[in-house]
């Protein structure tokens, strides 16, 4: 599993455009962070993307997949070796973005700069912080798609997916149809649970329903990713 | 005794009437320590068996057992080496740290990783200066290479090979032939899939030919009951004819043609009798080749 891991580290931190990407994430991030902003939102969706989109159907294409597998290694061993190894950037990345924002703040202060919200780093950790089991559940997604879909089939299915699940309950709304929205909602709720951890970071209860919805649905998506990929078929080449 | 036992299997494409069937009703067995050699035209079916082999593709009917084990049971991975016939590996990766991936994949002491990384690339030729490059920059020969020096790591008791010397220049050919036979002198057992039949003739203990997803002939090449050689022996122009004519009257299966090359059909052992037979008649043999014409294999009608 480390290996695996470890490998993922490598591809990631090999490639320019990751590392361009990222950084610029990291200061949209930190920006937002010194602007007061309580969350981070689609900062920390597009730094799961840069980090776990075709994280496996890239190795599947590529053929890397079929020679890694013939070596003694579990097929959960690399499946989740690569889950760790992107939480683990992901964490790198948030601690980033906090760190970037302090420095950005005491920079500010140091320059004079006076306008703008004021920046309070535990807020700011509170927020990212906050972020990081979103981004979990966010990756452990793109990991399930990523199992059965060809390149980066898995990041379209993960916005197609977002659009509806978001888009249903409005539409159901405007069509006048209660129970629809109902249905949405709860699907919403359900399927991408917000975990409520904002409020967990400001000192509310721990064990509430959000929690459990997200437990739940990181538990479904991390074992269906390992049973599609457990029984998933590797073909190459030409006969 | 088998090591490799094929019952029966068939694997098909697609569903319904979109299937498209790969494999069909396909029973094969390779003994321990034997080469078996997979030939037939593209599309025969021949990747799709040996990716039944490696437990890559589950065949939808019949059964594969590997000493007696499933394909992918992680004691028959931990004794095998496999070399895709394109490395499809992270292009970034340098040539070292490709082979240490693999190294520390193939379960190997983590401490002997450099010592195991120069030795295998010095087993097929690969300058150390070469292992600093990025695997993007290697030539097709090259990534050839270094899939073979990675498949070969441990001494895998087990090598599944497709396409080895594709791509390759002489130089790469030999030095792919000469790791697979130093396996088979260690006691592997081999499977091979290429196109290039005078590599696996010269490899190979059996060959099977592929068509349409069928074994549709099988030929031994080496040991008892192998089939007929076609053989060319080159002597003096001038007594080919009386030499021919004295192998005749021996027993062999000989011809004289122009140039004073002899052909003849037989086994190995024939034909080292009858290289033996011409030399103690005092006739010259500047030149003995053999070979079991896979070609004709290749053309020929299905059984």
């Amino acid at each position: 599993m480390i290996e695996s891991a470890r490998r993922l580290l490598d591809q990631k931190f090999g490639s320019l455009g990751v590392w361009i990407s990222l950084v610029a994430l990291v200061l949209l991030g930190a920006l937002l962070l010194v602007s007061g902003q309580t969350s981070m939102g689609l900062v920390t969706v597009l730094g799961v993307f840069v980090v776990t989109a075709g994280i496996v159907s890239r190795d599947a294409a590529s053929g890397a997949l079929q020679m890694i597998l013939s070596r003694p290694i579990l097929r959960a061993q690399y499946l989740f070796g690569r889950y760790l190894a992107a939480l683990t950037l992901m964490a790198g990345f948030l601690a980033s973005v906090f760190a970037t924002a302090v420095l950005i703040d005491r920079a500010a202060a140091l320059a004079g700069w006076t306008g703008g919200s004021a920046f309070l780093w535990q807020e700011g950790l509170r927020v990212v912080v906050s972020e990081f089991p979103r981004a979990a559940l966010d990756a452990a997604i793109l990991l399930f798609f990523s199992t059965f879909l060809r390149g980066l089939g898995d990041a379209l299915a993960f916005v197609l997916c977002g659009i509806v699940l978001n888009l249903l309950p409005q539409v159901a709304t405007a069509l006048r149809k209660p129970g629809l929205a109902r249905f949405g909602r709860r699907l919403l709720a359900n399927v991408a649970p917000d975990g409520a951890w904002s409020s967990i970071f400001h000192g509310g209860p721990i064990l509430q329903a959000a929690t459990g919805q997200w437990a739940l649905a990181m538990a479904v998506y991390l074992l269906l990713a390992s049973i599609v990929f457990n029984r998933r078929e590797l073909s190459y080449g030409q006969d | 005794m088998s090591v490799i036992e094929v019952r029966g299997i068939s694997k098909s494409y697609g569903r319904g009437r979109r299937a498209y069937p790969a494999l069909a009703d396909v029973s094969l067995s390779v003994a321990r320590g034997e080469t078996l050699g997979l030939i037939g035209p593209n599309g025969a079916g021949k990747t799709t068996l040996l990716s039944c082999l490696l437990g890559f593709l589950r065949p939808n009917a019949g059964t594969i057992s590997i000493d007696g084990k499933a394909p992918d049971d992680l004691s028959i991975r931990a004794r095998s080496g496999y070399m895709p016939e394109r490395l499809g590996f992270d292009r970034e990766l340098s040539g070292r740290d490709f082979l240490a991936h693999h190294w520390r994949l193939s379960r190997g002491d983590p401490e002997r990783t450099e010592e195991e990384v120069l030795a295998a690339a010095a087993r097929v030729d690969l300058e150390p200066a070469a292992l600093h490059k990025k695997l993007r920059t290697y030539s097709r020969g090259m990534l050839q290479r270094i899939g073979v020096a990675q498949a070969t790591f441990g001494d895998p008791s087990l090598l599944f090979l497709d396409e080895p010397a594709s791509g390759t220049d002489p130089l790469g050919v030999a030095v792919v032939r000469d790791r697979i036979l130093d396996a088979k002198k260690r006691g592997a057992t081999i499977v091979l899939n290429s196109h290039q039949l005078a590599e696996v003739e010269r490899v190979c203990d059996r060959v099977v030919f592929i068509e349409r997803g069928r074994i549709a002939r099988e030929e031994k090449l080496r040991g008892d009951g192998a089939a007929a050689r076609r053989a060319i022996l080159r002597t003096d122009p001038a007594r080919a004819a009386d030499a021919a004519f004295a192998l005749s009257a021996d027993g062999f299966s000989a011809r004289a043609e122009s140039e004073g090359i002899i052909r003849l059909t037989g086994s190995e052992t024939d034909l080292s009798r009858a290289v033996r037979a011409l030399v103690l008649r005092g006739d010259p043999v500047f030149e003995a080749r053999s070979s079991a014409d896979l070609e004709e294999l290749f053309r020929g009608p299905a059984a």
